[in-house]
Protein backbone atom coordinates (compact mmCIF):
# COMPACT_ATOMS: atom_id res chain seq x y z
CA UNK A 1 0.00 0.00 0.00
CA UNK A 2 2.57 2.51 1.03
CA UNK A 3 4.81 1.71 -2.33
CA UNK A 4 1.77 2.44 -3.71
CA UNK A 5 1.55 5.85 -3.04
CA UNK A 6 5.15 6.49 -3.51
CA UNK A 7 4.49 5.28 -7.34
CA UNK A 8 1.12 6.84 -7.92
CA UNK A 9 3.08 10.09 -6.91
CA UNK A 10 5.25 9.51 -9.98
CA UNK A 11 4.59 11.73 -12.78
CA UNK A 12 5.95 9.59 -15.80
CA UNK A 13 3.62 7.16 -15.32
CA UNK A 14 0.79 6.81 -18.27
CA UNK A 15 -2.56 7.91 -17.18
CA UNK A 16 -4.29 4.74 -17.41
CA UNK A 17 -2.18 2.83 -15.02
CA UNK A 18 -2.75 5.96 -12.82
CA UNK A 19 -6.83 5.72 -12.72
CA UNK A 20 -6.00 1.81 -12.23
CA UNK A 21 -3.77 3.10 -9.30
CA UNK A 22 -6.26 5.38 -7.90
CA UNK A 23 -9.07 2.75 -7.98
CA UNK A 24 -6.96 0.99 -5.90
CA UNK A 25 -6.07 3.33 -3.18
CA UNK A 26 -9.47 4.88 -3.24
CA UNK A 27 -10.93 2.34 -0.76
CA UNK A 28 -8.37 2.92 1.85
CA UNK A 29 -8.88 6.74 1.84
CA UNK A 30 -12.42 5.76 2.68
CA UNK A 31 -11.57 3.16 5.63
CA UNK A 32 -8.81 5.15 6.39
CA UNK A 33 -10.15 7.11 9.57
CA UNK A 34 -11.91 4.63 11.18
CA UNK A 35 -8.54 2.71 10.77
CA UNK A 36 -6.42 5.80 12.33
CA UNK A 37 -9.09 5.93 15.48
CA UNK A 38 -8.93 2.48 15.66
CA UNK A 39 -5.17 1.69 15.65
CA UNK A 40 -4.68 4.78 18.13
CA UNK A 41 -7.63 4.35 20.37
CA UNK A 42 -7.94 0.54 20.30
CA UNK A 43 -4.83 -1.31 19.12
CA UNK A 44 -1.94 0.89 20.80
CA UNK A 45 -3.54 0.73 24.47
CA UNK A 46 -4.30 -3.15 23.66
CA UNK A 47 -0.56 -3.80 22.48
CA UNK A 48 0.77 -1.54 25.51
CA UNK A 49 -1.81 -3.70 28.00
CA UNK A 50 -0.56 -6.73 27.11
CA UNK A 51 2.79 -5.68 27.28
CA UNK A 52 2.17 -4.41 30.87
CA UNK A 53 1.32 -8.22 31.64
CA UNK A 54 5.18 -8.63 31.86
CA UNK A 55 5.82 -5.78 34.18
CA UNK A 56 6.20 -4.26 37.34
CA UNK A 57 4.46 -0.86 36.85
CA UNK A 58 2.98 1.56 39.07
CA UNK A 59 0.97 3.26 36.69
CA UNK A 60 2.82 6.73 37.06
CA UNK A 61 6.55 5.23 36.43
CA UNK A 62 7.78 3.64 33.77
CA UNK A 63 6.97 -0.14 33.42
CA UNK A 64 10.02 -2.36 34.44
CA UNK A 65 10.26 -5.81 32.50
CA UNK A 66 10.27 -8.91 34.20
CA UNK A 67 9.30 -11.21 32.07
CA UNK A 68 6.73 -14.15 33.16
CA UNK A 69 7.10 -13.40 36.71
CA UNK A 70 3.34 -12.27 36.89
CA UNK A 71 1.86 -14.91 35.63
CA UNK A 72 3.68 -17.76 37.55
CA UNK A 73 2.46 -16.02 40.82
CA UNK A 74 -1.19 -16.15 38.79
CA UNK A 75 -1.11 -19.36 38.35
CA UNK A 76 1.51 -21.18 40.24
CA UNK A 77 1.82 -19.47 43.90
CA UNK A 78 -0.92 -20.32 45.28
CA UNK A 79 -0.21 -19.03 48.86
CA UNK A 80 -0.33 -15.92 47.13
CA UNK A 81 -3.16 -13.39 47.45
CA UNK A 82 -3.19 -12.60 43.77
CA UNK A 83 -3.56 -16.19 42.83
CA UNK A 84 -6.56 -16.32 45.29
CA UNK A 85 -7.79 -13.13 43.50
CA UNK A 86 -7.73 -14.65 40.05
CA UNK A 87 -8.65 -18.15 40.93
CA UNK A 88 -12.09 -16.36 43.00
CA UNK A 89 -12.24 -13.57 40.59
CA UNK A 90 -12.73 -15.94 37.17
CA UNK A 91 -14.86 -18.65 39.30
CA UNK A 92 -17.50 -15.66 39.89
CA UNK A 93 -17.38 -14.40 36.56
CA UNK A 94 -17.65 -17.50 35.12
CA UNK A 95 -20.26 -18.92 37.50
CA UNK A 96 -22.44 -15.62 36.52
CA UNK A 97 -21.89 -15.78 32.67
CA UNK A 98 -24.09 -19.26 33.47
CA UNK A 99 -26.19 -17.62 35.23
CA UNK A 100 -27.08 -15.00 33.30
CA UNK A 101 -26.92 -16.00 29.75
CA UNK A 102 -29.58 -18.30 29.32
CA UNK A 103 -32.00 -15.84 30.72
CA UNK A 104 -30.34 -12.98 28.81
CA UNK A 105 -31.35 -15.05 25.02
CA UNK A 106 -34.64 -16.51 26.38
CA UNK A 107 -35.88 -13.74 27.89
CA UNK A 108 -35.93 -11.28 24.76
CA UNK A 109 -36.48 -14.16 22.15
CA UNK A 110 -39.84 -14.73 23.96
CA UNK A 111 -40.53 -10.93 23.84
CA UNK A 112 -39.68 -10.29 20.43
CA UNK A 113 -42.01 -13.65 19.44
CA UNK A 114 -44.97 -11.99 21.32
CA UNK A 115 -44.51 -8.69 19.99
CA UNK A 116 -44.28 -10.47 16.59
CA UNK A 117 -47.95 -11.48 16.79
CA UNK A 118 -48.50 -8.01 17.04
CA UNK A 119 -51.06 -7.72 19.74
CA UNK A 120 -52.43 -4.22 21.03
CA UNK A 121 -50.46 -1.61 22.33
CA UNK A 122 -47.53 -3.18 20.39
CA UNK A 123 -45.29 0.12 20.41
CA UNK A 124 -45.80 0.57 23.84
CA UNK A 125 -44.50 -2.67 24.71
CA UNK A 126 -41.16 -2.32 22.62
CA UNK A 127 -40.41 1.19 24.08
CA UNK A 128 -41.38 0.03 28.06
CA UNK A 129 -38.73 -3.13 27.36
CA UNK A 130 -36.40 -1.15 25.44
CA UNK A 131 -36.41 1.44 28.46
CA UNK A 132 -33.32 0.37 30.55
CA UNK A 133 -31.17 0.01 27.76
CA UNK A 134 -31.15 3.65 28.02
CA UNK A 135 -30.19 4.02 30.91
CA UNK A 136 -26.37 4.22 32.57
CA UNK A 137 -25.14 1.63 34.33
CA UNK A 138 -25.66 3.57 37.66
CA UNK A 139 -29.18 4.50 36.79
CA UNK A 140 -30.13 1.34 36.79
CA UNK A 141 -28.14 -0.33 39.76
CA UNK A 142 -29.87 3.06 41.59
CA UNK A 143 -33.50 2.07 40.38
CA UNK A 144 -32.78 -1.37 42.16
CA UNK A 145 -31.42 -0.22 45.03
CA UNK A 146 -34.62 1.13 45.63
CA UNK A 147 -36.76 -1.34 44.53
CA UNK A 148 -35.57 -4.59 46.90
CA UNK A 149 -34.72 -1.74 50.05
CA UNK A 150 -35.61 -3.29 53.27
CA UNK A 151 -37.11 -0.27 54.78
CA UNK A 152 -39.41 0.83 51.68
CA UNK A 153 -38.46 -1.49 48.17
CA UNK A 154 -41.21 -3.08 46.51
CA UNK A 155 -40.35 -6.50 47.12
CA UNK A 156 -40.18 -6.48 51.00
CA UNK A 157 -43.08 -3.81 51.72
CA UNK A 158 -45.53 -5.41 49.09
CA UNK A 159 -44.79 -8.34 48.07
CA UNK A 160 -44.20 -9.03 52.27
CA UNK A 161 -40.38 -10.30 51.75
CA UNK A 162 -38.28 -10.30 54.92
CA UNK A 163 -35.10 -11.26 53.33
CA UNK A 164 -31.95 -8.40 52.89
CA UNK A 165 -32.03 -9.07 49.36
CA UNK A 166 -28.35 -7.45 48.89
CA UNK A 167 -26.52 -10.47 50.87
CA UNK A 168 -26.19 -13.92 49.76
CA UNK A 169 -27.84 -16.06 49.00
CA UNK A 170 -29.77 -13.41 47.41
CA UNK A 171 -27.11 -11.89 45.58
CA UNK A 172 -26.66 -13.79 42.46
CA UNK A 173 -30.47 -13.71 42.02
CA UNK A 174 -30.39 -9.81 42.37
CA UNK A 175 -27.23 -9.99 39.71
CA UNK A 176 -29.11 -11.54 37.32
CA UNK A 177 -32.16 -10.03 37.04
CA UNK A 178 -30.56 -6.37 37.10
CA UNK A 179 -28.42 -7.54 34.16
CA UNK A 180 -31.38 -9.16 32.22
CA UNK A 181 -33.68 -5.84 33.18
CA UNK A 182 -30.78 -4.16 31.74
CA UNK A 183 -29.63 -6.00 28.62
CA UNK A 184 -32.74 -7.55 27.42
CA UNK A 185 -33.87 -4.27 24.83
CA UNK A 186 -30.74 -4.47 23.18
CA UNK A 187 -31.06 -8.28 21.94
CA UNK A 188 -34.97 -7.71 21.75
CA UNK A 189 -34.94 -5.62 18.70
CA UNK A 190 -32.23 -7.80 16.95
CA UNK A 191 -34.82 -10.74 16.98
CA UNK A 192 -37.66 -8.60 16.71
CA UNK A 193 -36.46 -7.60 12.96
CA UNK A 194 -34.68 -11.25 12.36
CA UNK A 195 -38.61 -11.99 12.70
CA UNK A 196 -39.99 -9.89 10.36
CA UNK A 197 -37.76 -10.77 7.83
CA UNK A 198 -38.46 -13.99 7.80
CA UNK A 199 -40.44 -15.02 4.52
CA UNK A 200 -44.07 -15.45 5.06
CA UNK A 201 -44.71 -17.97 2.54
CA UNK A 202 -42.74 -20.21 4.30
CA UNK A 203 -45.08 -19.82 6.99
CA UNK A 204 -47.83 -20.71 4.82
CA UNK A 205 -45.92 -23.64 3.42
CA UNK A 206 -45.56 -24.85 6.78
CA UNK A 207 -49.21 -24.51 7.55
CA UNK A 208 -50.44 -26.23 4.25
CA UNK A 209 -48.29 -29.49 5.55
CA UNK A 210 -50.53 -29.02 8.50
CA UNK A 211 -47.78 -27.59 11.15
CA UNK A 212 -49.06 -26.54 14.84
CA UNK A 213 -47.13 -22.72 16.38
CA UNK A 214 -44.96 -25.08 17.82
CA UNK A 215 -44.04 -27.30 14.64
CA UNK A 216 -44.04 -23.80 12.71
CA UNK A 217 -41.82 -22.05 15.48
CA UNK A 218 -38.87 -25.60 15.27
CA UNK A 219 -39.03 -25.76 11.70
CA UNK A 220 -39.56 -22.28 10.15
CA UNK A 221 -38.55 -19.70 12.68
CA UNK A 222 -35.85 -21.52 14.45
CA UNK A 223 -33.42 -21.84 11.40
CA UNK A 224 -34.40 -18.56 9.99
CA UNK A 225 -33.07 -16.83 13.39
CA UNK A 226 -29.84 -18.95 13.30
CA UNK A 227 -27.78 -16.57 12.52
CA UNK A 228 -28.81 -13.75 14.85
CA UNK A 229 -29.26 -16.29 17.50
CA UNK A 230 -25.51 -17.32 16.96
CA UNK A 231 -24.37 -13.46 17.05
CA UNK A 232 -26.31 -12.38 20.24
CA UNK A 233 -25.08 -15.31 21.73
CA UNK A 234 -21.44 -14.35 21.06
CA UNK A 235 -22.03 -10.84 22.05
CA UNK A 236 -23.95 -11.62 25.10
CA UNK A 237 -21.45 -14.22 26.56
CA UNK A 238 -18.40 -11.12 25.50
CA UNK A 239 -20.62 -8.62 27.43
CA UNK A 240 -21.06 -10.75 30.47
CA UNK A 241 -17.45 -11.69 31.22
CA UNK A 242 -16.59 -7.94 31.53
CA UNK A 243 -19.41 -8.04 34.29
CA UNK A 244 -18.58 -4.97 36.47
CA UNK A 245 -20.79 -2.08 37.52
CA UNK A 246 -23.73 -4.71 38.75
CA UNK A 247 -21.72 -6.19 41.68
CA UNK A 248 -19.69 -3.32 42.35
CA UNK A 249 -22.19 -0.14 42.47
CA UNK A 250 -25.29 -3.26 44.08
CA UNK A 251 -23.51 -5.29 46.59
CA UNK A 252 -20.16 -3.14 47.00
CA UNK A 253 -16.97 -4.78 46.89
CA UNK A 254 -15.43 -4.89 50.58
CA UNK A 255 -17.71 -7.25 51.86
CA UNK A 256 -18.97 -9.33 49.47
CA UNK A 257 -16.05 -11.60 48.52
CA UNK A 258 -18.60 -14.29 47.72
CA UNK A 259 -19.84 -12.41 44.70
CA UNK A 260 -16.31 -10.38 43.65
CA UNK A 261 -16.05 -10.56 40.12
CA UNK A 262 -12.48 -10.34 38.18
CA UNK A 263 -12.88 -6.80 36.76
CA UNK A 264 -13.23 -5.70 40.25
CA UNK A 265 -10.13 -6.88 41.42
CA UNK A 266 -8.59 -5.68 38.57
CA UNK A 267 -9.85 -2.01 39.22
CA UNK A 268 -8.95 -2.25 42.92
CA UNK A 269 -5.78 -3.69 42.02
CA UNK A 270 -4.69 -1.04 39.34
CA UNK A 271 -6.65 2.11 39.83
CA UNK A 272 -6.70 1.99 43.93
CA UNK A 273 -3.70 -0.22 44.35
CA UNK A 274 -1.28 1.30 41.91
CA UNK A 275 -0.42 -2.74 41.00
CA UNK A 276 -0.63 -2.39 37.78
CA UNK A 277 1.72 -4.99 35.96
CA UNK A 278 0.11 -7.59 38.08
CA UNK A 279 -3.66 -6.40 37.02
CA UNK A 280 -2.78 -6.16 33.62
CA UNK A 281 -1.81 -9.86 33.99
CA UNK A 282 -5.20 -10.66 35.12
CA UNK A 283 -6.55 -8.76 32.58
CA UNK A 284 -4.95 -10.38 30.02
CA UNK A 285 -5.92 -14.04 31.28
CA UNK A 286 -9.40 -12.85 31.49
CA UNK A 287 -9.31 -11.46 27.68
CA UNK A 288 -7.29 -14.97 27.00
CA UNK A 289 -10.95 -16.48 28.03
CA UNK A 290 -13.23 -14.54 26.11
CA UNK A 291 -11.60 -14.87 22.72
CA UNK A 292 -11.32 -18.36 23.31
CA UNK A 293 -15.16 -18.38 23.93
CA UNK A 294 -16.19 -16.29 21.02
CA UNK A 295 -12.91 -17.60 18.75
CA UNK A 296 -15.12 -21.03 18.03
CA UNK A 297 -18.51 -18.65 17.75
CA UNK A 298 -16.91 -16.16 15.30
CA UNK A 299 -15.44 -18.72 12.95
CA UNK A 300 -19.16 -19.92 12.43
CA UNK A 301 -20.46 -17.05 11.47
CA UNK A 302 -17.56 -15.49 9.19
CA UNK A 303 -18.22 -19.02 7.35
CA UNK A 304 -21.68 -18.40 7.33
CA UNK A 305 -21.50 -15.04 5.84
CA UNK A 306 -19.40 -16.26 2.95
CA UNK A 307 -22.10 -18.75 1.72
CA UNK B 1 -58.33 -16.89 12.12
CA UNK B 2 -59.20 -17.78 15.65
CA UNK B 3 -56.30 -19.46 16.35
CA UNK B 4 -54.59 -16.02 15.61
CA UNK B 5 -56.55 -14.17 17.76
CA UNK B 6 -55.94 -16.63 20.95
CA UNK B 7 -52.29 -16.34 20.39
CA UNK B 8 -52.52 -12.33 19.81
CA UNK B 9 -54.42 -12.93 23.70
CA UNK B 10 -51.46 -14.93 24.82
CA UNK B 11 -48.87 -12.98 23.35
CA UNK B 12 -50.19 -9.41 25.15
CA UNK B 13 -50.81 -11.69 28.31
CA UNK B 14 -47.14 -12.29 28.47
CA UNK B 15 -46.22 -9.23 27.75
CA UNK B 16 -48.43 -7.40 30.44
CA UNK B 17 -47.57 -9.95 32.67
CA UNK B 18 -43.62 -9.45 32.36
CA UNK B 19 -43.91 -5.80 31.61
CA UNK B 20 -44.67 -5.48 35.44
CA UNK B 21 -40.86 -6.23 36.25
CA UNK B 22 -40.45 -3.31 33.56
CA UNK B 23 -42.35 -1.04 34.35
CA UNK B 24 -42.98 -0.80 38.15
CA UNK B 25 -39.18 0.02 38.87
CA UNK B 26 -39.99 3.12 36.54
CA UNK B 27 -43.21 4.35 38.16
CA UNK B 28 -41.64 4.40 42.13
CA UNK B 29 -38.59 6.46 40.16
CA UNK B 30 -41.34 8.90 38.90
CA UNK B 31 -43.61 8.98 41.73
CA UNK B 32 -41.00 9.38 44.31
CA UNK B 33 -39.16 12.39 42.72
CA UNK B 34 -42.01 14.31 43.35
CA UNK B 35 -41.65 14.06 47.15
CA UNK B 36 -40.04 15.96 49.56
CA UNK B 37 -36.87 14.58 50.73
CA UNK B 38 -38.42 14.84 54.73
CA UNK B 39 -41.49 12.83 53.44
CA UNK B 40 -39.60 9.95 51.96
CA UNK B 41 -38.67 8.36 54.96
CA UNK B 42 -41.72 8.88 57.28
CA UNK B 43 -43.82 8.12 53.50
CA UNK B 44 -42.94 4.47 53.87
CA UNK B 45 -43.71 4.13 57.84
CA UNK B 46 -45.88 1.75 59.54
CA UNK B 47 -47.56 0.02 56.21
CA UNK B 48 -50.01 -2.40 56.75
CA UNK B 49 -50.66 -4.20 53.81
CA UNK B 50 -49.50 -4.36 49.55
CA UNK B 51 -52.53 -1.93 49.28
CA UNK B 52 -51.57 0.25 51.65
CA UNK B 53 -47.80 0.05 50.27
CA UNK B 54 -49.23 1.61 46.83
CA UNK B 55 -51.10 4.56 48.03
CA UNK B 56 -47.68 5.52 49.77
CA UNK B 57 -45.92 5.81 46.21
CA UNK B 58 -48.42 9.04 45.62
CA UNK B 59 -46.59 11.73 47.52
CA UNK B 60 -48.76 13.25 49.72
CA UNK B 61 -47.75 16.84 48.91
CA UNK B 62 -46.28 17.51 45.69
CA UNK B 63 -43.41 19.50 44.76
CA UNK B 64 -41.10 20.36 42.13
CA UNK B 65 -38.18 21.90 44.12
CA UNK B 66 -35.96 18.57 43.77
CA UNK B 67 -35.98 19.14 39.75
CA UNK B 68 -35.55 22.97 39.97
CA UNK B 69 -32.67 22.82 42.61
CA UNK B 70 -31.15 20.76 40.63
CA UNK B 71 -30.20 23.59 38.06
CA UNK B 72 -31.08 26.61 40.14
CA UNK B 73 -29.96 25.59 43.48
CA UNK B 74 -31.57 26.14 46.38
CA UNK B 75 -31.95 26.72 50.42
CA UNK B 76 -29.35 23.86 52.22
CA UNK B 77 -28.02 22.26 48.41
CA UNK B 78 -24.46 23.08 48.31
CA UNK B 79 -23.89 23.36 44.42
CA UNK B 80 -20.39 22.59 44.09
CA UNK B 81 -21.17 19.96 41.49
CA UNK B 82 -23.04 21.92 38.94
CA UNK B 83 -25.21 20.11 37.02
CA UNK B 84 -26.02 22.25 34.31
CA UNK B 85 -22.08 22.21 33.41
CA UNK B 86 -22.61 18.39 33.46
CA UNK B 87 -25.33 18.64 31.25
CA UNK B 88 -23.84 20.81 28.92
CA UNK B 89 -20.04 18.41 28.78
CA UNK B 90 -22.44 15.69 28.32
CA UNK B 91 -24.20 17.14 25.03
CA UNK B 92 -21.04 18.20 23.95
CA UNK B 93 -19.31 14.79 24.03
CA UNK B 94 -22.30 12.70 22.62
CA UNK B 95 -23.43 15.15 19.71
CA UNK B 96 -19.60 15.28 18.68
CA UNK B 97 -19.23 11.84 18.98
CA UNK B 98 -22.19 11.14 17.15
CA UNK B 99 -21.29 13.02 14.14
CA UNK B 100 -18.23 11.81 13.85
CA UNK B 101 -19.18 8.20 14.49
CA UNK B 102 -21.87 8.81 11.46
CA UNK B 103 -19.28 9.40 8.94
CA UNK B 104 -16.31 7.65 10.06
CA UNK B 105 -18.54 3.94 10.04
CA UNK B 106 -21.00 5.27 7.32
CA UNK B 107 -17.52 6.10 4.97
CA UNK B 108 -15.72 2.56 5.93
CA UNK B 109 -19.20 0.45 5.62
CA UNK B 110 -19.02 1.68 1.98
CA UNK B 111 -16.06 0.94 1.10
CA UNK B 112 -16.16 -2.58 2.83
CA UNK B 113 -18.89 -3.41 0.94
CA UNK B 114 -19.31 -2.05 -2.12
CA UNK B 115 -16.03 -0.69 -3.48
CA UNK B 116 -14.76 -4.84 -3.54
CA UNK B 117 -11.09 -4.01 -3.18
CA UNK B 118 -8.82 -6.82 -2.26
CA UNK B 119 -8.58 -8.17 1.24
CA UNK B 120 -10.99 -5.72 2.02
CA UNK B 121 -13.09 -8.56 3.69
CA UNK B 122 -10.02 -9.85 5.57
CA UNK B 123 -9.14 -6.27 6.97
CA UNK B 124 -13.28 -5.80 8.27
CA UNK B 125 -13.21 -9.50 10.08
CA UNK B 126 -9.44 -9.32 11.18
CA UNK B 127 -10.76 -5.77 12.69
CA UNK B 128 -13.74 -7.83 14.28
CA UNK B 129 -11.88 -10.23 16.02
CA UNK B 130 -9.65 -7.33 17.51
CA UNK B 131 -12.30 -5.75 18.55
CA UNK B 132 -13.30 -8.85 21.36
CA UNK B 133 -10.26 -7.96 23.20
CA UNK B 134 -11.27 -6.82 26.49
CA UNK B 135 -11.38 -3.34 27.07
CA UNK B 136 -9.99 -4.10 30.49
CA UNK B 137 -6.53 -4.87 29.25
CA UNK B 138 -6.40 -1.47 27.46
CA UNK B 139 -7.78 1.00 29.80
CA UNK B 140 -4.82 1.95 32.10
CA UNK B 141 -2.94 2.52 28.89
CA UNK B 142 -5.87 4.56 27.27
CA UNK B 143 -5.31 6.59 30.00
CA UNK B 144 -1.44 7.37 28.94
CA UNK B 145 -2.41 8.23 25.60
CA UNK B 146 -4.66 10.58 27.17
CA UNK B 147 -2.47 11.86 29.12
CA UNK B 148 0.26 12.49 26.18
CA UNK B 149 -1.88 13.79 23.92
CA UNK B 150 -2.74 16.50 26.99
CA UNK B 151 -6.20 15.05 27.05
CA UNK B 152 -6.83 14.81 31.00
CA UNK B 153 -9.55 16.91 31.78
CA UNK B 154 -10.05 17.56 28.18
CA UNK B 155 -13.47 17.15 26.63
CA UNK B 156 -11.73 15.68 23.22
CA UNK B 157 -10.47 12.46 25.66
CA UNK B 158 -14.63 11.60 25.95
CA UNK B 159 -14.63 12.16 22.15
CA UNK B 160 -12.29 10.76 20.03
CA UNK B 161 -11.71 7.37 21.06
CA UNK B 162 -15.64 6.19 20.73
CA UNK B 163 -14.91 6.45 17.12
CA UNK B 164 -12.47 3.31 17.07
CA UNK B 165 -15.73 1.02 17.32
CA UNK B 166 -16.49 -1.93 14.63
CA UNK B 167 -19.70 -3.25 15.99
CA UNK B 168 -21.53 -0.23 13.71
CA UNK B 169 -19.56 -0.50 10.82
CA UNK B 170 -20.99 -3.98 10.69
CA UNK B 171 -24.82 -3.05 10.88
CA UNK B 172 -24.47 -1.23 8.41
CA UNK B 173 -22.73 -3.34 6.04
CA UNK B 174 -25.81 -5.50 6.62
CA UNK B 175 -28.51 -2.78 6.10
CA UNK B 176 -26.21 -2.40 2.72
CA UNK B 177 -26.69 -5.97 1.68
CA UNK B 178 -30.41 -4.97 0.84
CA UNK B 179 -29.74 -1.83 -1.48
CA UNK B 180 -29.71 -2.94 -5.05
CA UNK B 181 -26.07 -2.84 -6.53
CA UNK B 182 -27.62 -1.92 -9.97
CA UNK B 183 -28.63 1.61 -8.22
CA UNK B 184 -24.45 2.06 -7.93
CA UNK B 185 -23.69 0.64 -11.19
CA UNK B 186 -25.95 2.65 -13.06
CA UNK B 187 -24.74 6.10 -11.26
CA UNK B 188 -21.36 5.09 -11.98
CA UNK B 189 -22.13 4.55 -15.90
CA UNK B 190 -23.57 7.83 -15.55
CA UNK B 191 -20.10 9.22 -14.58
CA UNK B 192 -20.59 9.64 -11.16
CA UNK B 193 -17.73 9.45 -9.13
CA UNK B 194 -17.30 6.54 -5.99
CA UNK B 195 -17.72 9.40 -3.57
CA UNK B 196 -21.05 10.84 -5.68
CA UNK B 197 -22.57 7.31 -5.44
CA UNK B 198 -21.75 7.63 -1.44
CA UNK B 199 -23.59 10.91 -1.23
CA UNK B 200 -26.48 10.57 -3.65
CA UNK B 201 -27.42 7.19 -3.41
CA UNK B 202 -25.89 5.01 -0.22
CA UNK B 203 -26.63 7.77 1.96
CA UNK B 204 -30.19 8.81 1.67
CA UNK B 205 -30.85 4.34 1.22
CA UNK B 206 -28.74 3.72 4.13
CA UNK B 207 -30.73 6.80 6.25
CA UNK B 208 -32.65 4.40 8.91
CA UNK B 209 -29.65 2.32 9.49
CA UNK B 210 -27.77 5.48 10.44
CA UNK B 211 -30.06 6.78 12.58
CA UNK B 212 -30.14 3.64 14.47
CA UNK B 213 -26.24 4.16 14.36
CA UNK B 214 -26.64 7.33 15.63
CA UNK B 215 -28.57 6.33 19.01
CA UNK B 216 -26.50 3.89 19.80
CA UNK B 217 -23.49 6.60 19.69
CA UNK B 218 -25.10 9.27 21.39
CA UNK B 219 -26.61 6.75 24.25
CA UNK B 220 -22.92 4.90 24.52
CA UNK B 221 -21.03 8.19 24.92
CA UNK B 222 -23.88 9.85 27.41
CA UNK B 223 -24.02 6.31 29.43
CA UNK B 224 -20.49 5.76 29.69
CA UNK B 225 -19.48 5.61 33.20
CA UNK B 226 -16.40 4.56 33.77
CA UNK B 227 -13.63 6.23 31.79
CA UNK B 228 -14.94 9.84 32.50
CA UNK B 229 -14.22 8.88 35.99
CA UNK B 230 -10.57 7.81 35.37
CA UNK B 231 -9.95 10.72 32.67
CA UNK B 232 -12.03 13.64 34.01
CA UNK B 233 -10.34 14.66 37.97
CA UNK B 234 -11.69 17.84 37.80
CA UNK B 235 -15.53 18.25 38.85
CA UNK B 236 -16.26 20.97 36.44
CA UNK B 237 -15.00 18.83 33.22
CA UNK B 238 -17.38 15.89 34.07
CA UNK B 239 -20.28 14.27 32.11
CA UNK B 240 -23.59 13.97 33.62
CA UNK B 241 -23.93 9.95 34.46
CA UNK B 242 -20.21 10.49 35.55
CA UNK B 243 -21.03 13.08 37.86
CA UNK B 244 -24.33 11.31 39.47
CA UNK B 245 -21.43 9.15 41.47
CA UNK B 246 -20.57 13.01 42.92
CA UNK B 247 -24.36 13.90 43.30
CA UNK B 248 -24.66 10.85 45.45
CA UNK B 249 -22.16 11.83 47.86
CA UNK B 250 -23.66 15.23 47.91
CA UNK B 251 -27.24 14.40 48.51
CA UNK B 252 -26.59 11.78 51.36
CA UNK B 253 -30.21 10.72 52.62
CA UNK B 254 -31.80 13.25 50.36
CA UNK B 255 -33.44 10.22 48.26
CA UNK B 256 -35.93 12.25 46.40
CA UNK B 257 -33.27 15.12 45.06
CA UNK B 258 -31.32 11.78 44.04
CA UNK B 259 -34.18 10.17 41.96
CA UNK B 260 -35.09 13.30 40.23
CA UNK B 261 -31.55 13.84 39.08
CA UNK B 262 -31.95 10.40 37.74
CA UNK B 263 -34.64 10.88 35.85
CA UNK B 264 -33.01 14.19 34.57
CA UNK B 265 -29.89 12.41 33.05
CA UNK B 266 -32.35 9.34 31.27
CA UNK B 267 -34.73 12.45 29.52
CA UNK B 268 -32.10 13.15 26.94
CA UNK B 269 -31.74 9.25 25.29
CA UNK B 270 -35.24 8.64 25.95
CA UNK B 271 -36.49 11.40 23.76
CA UNK B 272 -33.86 10.67 20.85
CA UNK B 273 -35.46 6.35 21.26
CA UNK B 274 -39.03 7.90 20.76
CA UNK B 275 -38.02 10.45 17.38
CA UNK B 276 -35.71 6.86 16.00
CA UNK B 277 -38.53 4.14 17.52
CA UNK B 278 -39.97 3.87 13.95
CA UNK B 279 -36.86 3.02 12.07
CA UNK B 280 -35.50 0.75 14.98
CA UNK B 281 -36.47 -2.87 13.39
CA UNK B 282 -35.74 -1.92 9.62
CA UNK B 283 -32.42 -0.61 10.17
CA UNK B 284 -30.93 -3.37 12.91
CA UNK B 285 -30.13 -6.54 11.12
CA UNK B 286 -27.59 -9.18 11.69
CA UNK B 287 -28.80 -11.32 9.21
CA UNK B 288 -26.18 -12.89 6.69
CA UNK B 289 -29.13 -14.09 4.48
CA UNK B 290 -30.16 -10.61 3.09
CA UNK B 291 -28.50 -10.14 0.32
CA UNK B 292 -29.08 -7.53 -2.81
Amino acid sequence: MFWGVLIAAKPSFKREDRNILKRDLLPYAYIGPHLFFFIVFFVTPAIYGIYAAFTKWDLFNEPVFIGLDNFKTLLFDSGNTYYKQLRNGLFNTIKFVIYCVPFCIIVPLSLALALSARPKGNKFFQALYYLPSLMSISTVTLTWRYFFNQDYGVMNKFFGSTANWFTPPYTWVMLVVVTVWWCTGGTMVIYQSALASIPQDQYEAAAVDGAGPVQKFLHVTLPNMRYPLMYTLITTVVAQFNIYGQPDILVGFNNQEANAVLLQYIYENSVKKQVAGMSSAMAVILGLCIMAVSFVQMRLMVSDSKD
Amino acid sequence: MKESKNIKRLALLFLVLLGLIWIIPVIWLITNSFKYDADFITSFANITGPGDYLTRLIPRSWTLSNYTELFFGGENVNTTANIGLMFKNSFIVSIAQTVGVVIVTSLSAYAYERLNFKGGDKIFWTLMYISMFPNVVSILPQFRIANALGWVNNLNALIWPGLAGVFNIFLIRNFMKGIPKALDEAATIDGASSFQVYTKIILPSIAPVMIVVGLFAFNGAWNDYLWPRIVMTDVNNQTLTAGLRLLMGQYEQRWAHMIASCIVSMAPPFLLYLFAQKYFLQGISVQASVKG
